[in-house]
């Protein structure tokens, strides 16, 4: 479900809610306006009166005024200063700099405020105390220097504010001998970047340098970027070679004062080295130096390297970790790239320049048809485009056959497949295989009546419902006097829900505990519920227990939780029968999701199997591998996500049934 | 209709305010209706009681009437309803000897709502934290930007945000949790 949509419901529910009392509020409003013009009529005062009342209301006035003054001033938060390293703190002071409050933002800010208390200080002292704790708790270090100072100020000394507190962090930096980078700004309102903020839960600092970083190069998002620390923020900033400092971009809120440190990683040199080794390119071979910088790619901080020797360019990826070279790239040797002089990537070298293809359509759909392994004849709506991408002429082609949809990316000069995707088209395969999987309504209805200890239900109705996204056979019958409605999981034949309830007219005889005609108070009701349930009151927290009136007649409704299961009763204020029992598990719980568990559900490492038995690797000749759970079109499936020998694979695996609903391979 | 488009229109709630301060009761019928959701949504976040939220609500447009004619046009018309609603809440938090169990929502004040609609009343109710609850009702039903929530509850925008956040997961995963619970 989405914000919005949640949103919708408290809309709805507070407007349903709201009264319909403008008659009233119309009355009262306007004998409340003649009150006011009575209390005004003047009345007759001596003079001297008037004057010392007049006098008490100055007075009055005037400590209201300086009042409100001192409390302004002393109290309202004037500026909001936010510390980001990991540990992520807020620091709110009035208009005197004085602290009113410092609020951690995460468990790690916890732990550097240990058990300070910054009210009443002054900022600097706090500002100062604050950083010397990150550098003692070793969250600022060598091997990870960068702090974002983010002031948030209501009156116009953000920006004074935010030199300052520049100054005084570098110079705690300088007397401990400590080389930080000291990042800042003053956030404007904008509320675009506040919702960026909102949505991937970050702070608006935070969300400003990432919006700067995506403005220099678009092919970050912030969704990749918004894990990241500060540090690797920073460094991915100053990648382009040129320190930030010296660039005079007006459009840049950020200031920074000092450089990142990639200490924490393996470093320039040995990027460079194990780049040229991979590349089979000795130092005396590269051409016109080497560019190195930082990226973030598929969850690992990785270094950029990229030379030119002999007529080849080169392209070289290595996990700044651990160094081990993850892609290397040699482009054609007309697709040369130009560095110019200052060593810098120049992106804009194929612009204006038109390219041809080697390669023809026909040629181009071809290869397409092969790798996919379908034949022309086959195929309805195939559409086919030429065009540049990063320096490399290619056919994108689409097409589809009764079954699915074709994505290709075909090399314009090689015949090369550059991408190749494919998505199956409901119905899908899986749908067959997953109602071959359930256990059968007769199964479903004959574990409910075990259950509930009936030996026939001649009346029961069976029904195959979704609930969650999860199959579920719906069980009703009734026995005895009572109505029994279940839930059975129909892949895994689990009780998902068990409910009983007395039909009408037959409470009288088949009370389940206290029966006095005095009636039952809430406690004696909820002993009921809690006996008849089998726990004990310390092992269950109530939801909900009160009074209400169904169906004519006094209630108690008690619905309480255990960690496991959720539990709903209605018993009788006057007899204190067990009027309704209903016990379902909670979702989410590891006995919850059969789906997972199930012995007919996949899990997420079978799951995983299925995909690289699909591309035809072990696991471990993949790397960078990702998987998660996902829902996709009402159904759960698993993303699995994988790279090998320079190609990216993504897979979608049905997490009811195995089936692979969609593959992709990308070379990127 | 276009009356849903027109709803909480900053524009228009500004004539209705200026003719309300005129004495125009048609205009302040229809100031009424269209900001009373979000006062009586306030006003339930802050209370956690329906019938209390009802009187207040009643309250705040009597003082709204009364007030009208000091209404500036340069401020937000809704965030200077909300926060006459505001200070009359506080004053009746105070008041409140000590909120006792009895002040706080139960389904039986929900009279003829949905079950769905009380359901998502006891969640807000129950689940989320005093400020979280404010921050959730008013972006869902005043129009108001984040900001200016910031600004009527005097919170930074930075945390705002992030209990509105929150509190869209509380209710997302209990909703999720439980579609049957009713």
């Amino acid at each position: 479900m989405k914000n919005r949509e949640m949103e919708k419901k408290i809309a709805a529910a507070v407007e349903h809610a709201s009264p319909n009392g403008f008659d009233d509020v119309l009355r009262d409003a306007r004998s409340g306006a003649a009150e006011v013009v009575f209390t005004e009529t003047p009345k007759r005062r001596s003079g001297w009166v008037r004057a010392l009342s007049c006098a008490a209301a100055l007075v009055l006035v005037l400590a209201a005024v300086f009042g409100v003054y001192l409390y302004r001033t002393d109290y309202a938060v004037a500026s909001t200063v936010a510390l980001e390293v990991n540990p992520s703190l807020e620091i709110r002071v009035n208009s005197r700099e004085t602290v009113l409050e410092v609020i951690p933002k995460n468990d790690d800010a916890k732990a550097v405020i240990g058990d300070m208390d910054f009210k009443g200080s002054k900022l600097d002292v706090t500002v100062n105390a604050l950083v010397g704790s990150m550098l003692r708790h070793g969250y600022l270090s060598d091997l990870a220097n960068s702090i974002l100072v983010t002031v948030d100020s209501k009156d116009s000394q953000g920006a004074a504010l935010q030199d300052k507190l520049t100054r005084e962090i570098n110079d705690l930096f300088a007397t401990g001998g400590f080389s930080g980078a000291v990042l800042s700004q003053t956030v404007r309102d904008d509320s675009a970047l506040a919702a960026l903020a909102e949505e991937y839960g970050i702070t608006l600092g935070k969300a400003q340098l990432i919006a700067e970083i995506i403005a220099k190069d678009s092919r970050y998002t912030f969704e990749s970027l918004s894990g990241l620390t500060i540090n690797d923020l920073n460094l991915i900033r100053n990648s382009g070679g040129v320190p930030v400092e010296e660039t005079a971009d007006p459009a840049e809120k950020i200031v920074t004062v000092g450089s990142a440190s990639d200490a924490g990683y393996i470093g320039k040199d040995a990027a460079r080295r194990a780049a040229l080794e991979a590349a089979g390119v000795t130092e005396a071979e590269v051409l016109d130096g080497v560019w190195i910088g930082m990226d973030w790619e598929d969850g690992v901080m990785v270094y950029e390297v990229e030379f030119n020797a002999g007529s080849w360019g080169y392209e070289c990826e290595v996990n700044a970790t651990d160094g081990r070279v993850l892609q290397c790239e040699r482009d054609e040797p007309h697709q040369v790239t130009v560095v110019n002089g200052t060593g810098h990537h120049d992106e804009d070298e194929h612009h204006g320049t038109v390219q041809t293809a080697a390669l023809s359509e026909a040629e181009a759909y071809a290869a397409a048809f092969a790798d996919a392994g379908v034949s022309e004849a086959d195929v309805t709506g195939k559409t086919i485009r030429y065009e540049w991408d990063d320096g490399r002429a290619v056919y994108e082609i689409e097409f589809r056959t009764e079954t699915a949809v074709y994505d290709y990316e075909i090399d314009g000069d090689t015949g090369a497949v550059v991408k190749g995707e494919k998505e199956q088209l409901t119905p899908r395969s899986g749908e067959s295989d997953a109602l071959a999987a359930l256990i059968g309504e007769a199964e479903a209805k004959a574990a409910a009546l075990r259950h509930a200890g009936v030996p026939d239900g001649t009346d029961a109705v069976v029904k195959l419902d979704r609930d969650d996204g999860r199959q579920v056979y719906e069980v009703k019958f009734t026995s005895g006097g009572s109505a029994y409605d279940y839930e059975i999981d129909a892949m895994s034949g689990a009780i998902l829900k068990s409910e009983k309830e007395l039909l009408q007219g037959q409470q009288a005889g088949s009370a389940d505990g206290n029966e006095s005609a005095a009636g039952v108070t809430l406690e004696q009701a909820k002993a009921i519920a809690f006996q008849h349930a089998g726990l004990s009151e310390t092992a269950v927290s109530v939801v909900k227990a009160e009074k209400d009136t169904d169906d004519g007649k006094t209630v108690y409704e008690i619905e309480f939780r255990t960690e496991s299961d959720e539990y709903e009763y209605k018993i009788d204020a006057a007899t204190g029968a067990v009027l309704k029992s209903e016990k379902e598990g909670l979702k989410g719980t590891s006995s919850g999701n059969t789906a997972q568990t199930g012995g007919a559900g996949v899990t997420l490492e079978q799951a995983k199997a299925i995909a690289l038995k699909h591309a035809g690797f072990a696991e471990s000749a993949v790397s960078g591998m990702k998987a998660k759970q996902d829902r996709d079109d009402g159904r759960t499936v698993y993303e699995i996500e994988f790279r090998s020998g320079g190609d990216e694979y993504e897979y979608e695996i049905d997490a009811l049934t195995g089936a692979i609903l969609k593959s992709e391979r990308d070379r990127d | 209709m276009d009356t849903a488009k027109r709803r909480l229109d900053p524009a228009r709630l500004n004539a209705l305010l200026q003719s309300t301060a005129e004495g125009d009761t048609d205009a302040f019928a229809a100031l009424y209706e269209e900001t009373k959701a979000a006062v009586f949504g306030f006003c339930l976040s802050i209370l956690r009681n329906r019938a209390d939220a009802e009187d207040l609500t009643h309250d705040c447009f009597v003082r709204v009437f009364l007030a009208a004619e000091q209404y500036r046009r340069a401020q937000n018309p809704m965030a200077w309803v909300l926060t006459i609603s505001r200070n009359l809440c506080l004053h009746r938090l105070r008041d409140r000897e000590r909120p006792t169990e009895e002040t706080v929502w139960a389904d039986e004040e929900a009279g003829t709502l949905s079950a769905e609609d009380r359901l998502v009343l006891r969640r807000c109710m129950d689940a989320l934290s005093d400020e979280e609850r404010s921050i959730a009702v008013l972006h869902a039903v005043s129009g108001l930007k984040f900001r200016e929530i910031a600004s009527l509850l005097g919170i930074p925008l930075s945390t705002v945000l992030s209990k509105y956040r929150r509190s869209m997961k509380k209710l997302r995963d209990l909703w999720q949790e439980g579609e049957t619970e009713g």
